[in-house]
């Protein structure tokens, strides 16, 4: 990177945490350092919503998911503004009106201690854990292009964080998360603007969009209803509802942000935000990746994005390699002939044949893109590898001019620093509230309380960072940080369920169907190919219904 | 000036049904626009 480009990007470090610091007001007590007094305004608390949802993987490994495999990927977010209106008039009243500090406080309101400390216990593991993946994830891929060691760039990430986030707390986080919403918006804006100046002067966004629809790239509607299936209308609709439900009605990450709000109407409104705004957001990042699709059509891609690997691969057997990179560079140019004169002669009688031809030299590109992917995975003893997460940020690297370079890498960052901030945050809170409050220091003054949050904020930090260097070696985790996720999420929106809409639901039935329920996704998930957005509805009423038979039961055994 | 409880209730109500509205649109939308450039 040119020097402009990290005077960008050390800038945006610097502002962030200096910004984050000079706007923390009212953090001298716990209420003002968790909930920031309950005066933040709607516009800032839905922004702060918004950044903690995209991370730096969901900004780089959509488009890189575009690139690959189209925009199905938006169908994922179609139940989110149903969700949103639900929860303005369920979950947002119902926390706002209990005064709580946590989600999981309000469960012992309505239940008992014991369904309190479970829920935030699993809290506390699932998103522990989580808060490290979200760092190391973007920390290995800005490592490798920024050509830094991976501690570095953790530390970086990580610790700046923390440390905006331990001396302003939530106020902080809200704040430094407009600002990174804004650059994110603001890189991005930009990124499509020079990407489409780039294309040749025959290709206009009309015949990108006709070559990207041939490739079926813009597939965004699929009404199949496969349960296997990912990413479908019907996934979308019902089984992301779910999803959502619970991430945005019983996350603490999320329910302490709109806890902040001025008023419950605000609060309804700054969720309301995001069920505007977050599918048009969406489309545009995934529109970048088609973008890049197209941009690839007419200059060289490589045929391994992540550099290292692909050198580490070439050493072995320089020839094959070279073979392959012929076929990949072959099979390129043989498409971007085809596409050139598709687009050439649309709307003339030969448009059908150079259509199918188009299409024929797009499945071999893919095929030689394939072999040398498989290759790799043969040669490396990986067969998870793929470099779906290094498309956009290399195609950035090498192909913005300077400075736009700086600005798109500091909002990689900032995607990574909004969620991150939110997360510890909020870890802090629950450390704080449900267990040190609850458990450890019952009668602990206010002061206490703040010592303790700031305290545990540093703490979930450092341990955040340990996880990222962990887990950067150790793939599998990942994958097991994310299934823990699903198989809580579902089992979780259950419990508030009845907590909310069951007024028969006991303490044991609440407790004792989370259990089960979270038991029932974990055998379900080990003995089925259901796609894992469905686990979330599975999670939901297995814990309802047994909750429901427990609560019954004992009543019936108490009269 | 400060709206009566039913006022509000009313309001919320739009509010809500717009937000359901919108995403029927974003659907109609998303369809179209796959259609437009499938071939």
């Amino acid at each position: 990177m040119h020097l402009l480009d990290w005077t960008i990007v050390v800038s945006y470090l610097i502002y962030v945490i200096w910004h984050g610091l000079k706007l923390s007001q009212n953090k001298e007590s716990a209420f003002g350092f968790f909930l920031g007094g309950r005066n933040l305004p709607w516009w800032t608390v839905g922004l702060s919503i918004m950044a903690t949802q995209m991370s730096a993987i969901t900004l780089i490994g959509a488009t890189g998911q575009a690139y690959e495999d189209g925009m199905r990927f938006i169908q994922f977010y179609l139940g989110l503004p149903i969700a949103m209106v639900i929860l303005c008039t369920t979950a947002v009243p119902y926390f706002y009106k209990a005064r709580v500090f946590t989600a999981y406080e309000y469960l012992e309101n309505r239940f008992d201690a014991k369904t309190r400390t479970l829920t935030s216990f699993f809290f506390l593991v699932s998103r522990g854990l989580a808060v490290g993946v979200i760092i190391a994830a973007p920390a290995v891929i800005l490592s490798l292009i920024l050509g830094l060691e991976e501690w570095i760039t953790i530390i970086v990430i990580g610790l700046s964080t923390t440390f905006y986030t331990m001396k302003g707390g939530v106020q902080a986080v809200a704040w430094a998360d407009v600002k990174q919403m804004t650059i994110i918006i603001f890189g991005l804006l930009v990124c499509v603007s020079i990407t489409l100046s780039t294309f040749p002067s025959e290709i206009s966004l009309n015949d990108a969009l006709y070559i990207a629809g041939a490739a079926e790239r813009l597939q965004t509607i699929d009404f199949s209803f496969d349960l296997n299936e990912p990413y479908t209308f019907w996934s979308g609709m019902f089984a992301a509802l779910f999803l959502f439900l619970s991430y945005f009605g019983c996350d603490q990450s999320q329910v302490q942000r709109y806890l902040c709000a001025k008023s419950i109407n605000e609060s309804r409104i700054s969720l309301l935000m995001s069920a505007f705004l977050k599918i048009p957001l969406q489309f545009l990042i995934l529109f970048i990746g088609i973008l890049v699709f197209i941009f690839y059509h007419f200059n060289s891609p490589p045929m391994i994005f992540n550099k290292n690997v692909a050198s580490n691969t070439e050493v072995i057997n320089p020839g094959y390699y070279h073979d392959l990179e012929k076929k990949h560079l072959d099979a390129y140019q043989d498409r971007r002939e085809a596409a050139l004169n598709f687009i050439a002669n649309r709307g003339t009688s030969s448009e059908e044949f150079l259509l199918s031809s188009y299409k024929k030299s797009q499945l071999d590109y893919v095929k030689a893109r394939k072999e040398a992917t498989d290759y790799v995975r043969l040669i490396n003893d990986d067969n998870n590898f793929n470099d779906i997460n290094y498309i956009f940020p290399v195609f950035i690297l090498q192909n913005m001019p300077i400075g736009v370079i700086g600005m798109i890498m500091a909002a990689i960052m900032a995607a990574a620093m909004s969620s991150v901030s939110s997360e510890l945050n909020s870890l802090a809170t629950t450390s704080t509230m449900d267990i040190y409050r609850q458990h450890i220091n019952p009668k602990g003054s206010d002061e206490d309380l703040l010592r303790f949050g700031k305290i545990a904020t540093f703490i979930w930090g450092i341990f955040a960072c340990f996880v990222a260097m962990y887990v950067t070696n150790l793939g599998s985790l990942i994958e097991v940080v994310n299934k823990f996720g699903s198989f809580f999420y579902g089992s979780l929106l259950g419990v508030f369920v009845l907590a909310f809409s069951a007024p028969k639901a006991n303490a044991n039935g609440a407790f004792y169907g989370l259990i089960i329920g979270m038991i029932s996704v974990w055998i379900m998930s080990s003995y089925s190919e259901i796609a894992f957005l469905w686990f979330n509805v599975i999670g939901c009423f297995i814990t309802i219904g047994v909750g429901l038979l427990i609560s019954m039961t004992v009543k019936k055994n108490d009269e | 000036m400060t709206f009566q409880p039913g006022n509000e209730e009313k309001k919320w109500t739009r509010i809500y049904k717009t937000v359901l509205v919108f995403s029927i649109i974003i659907v109609i939308f998303l369809y179209l626009f796959s259609q437009t450039y499938s071939s």
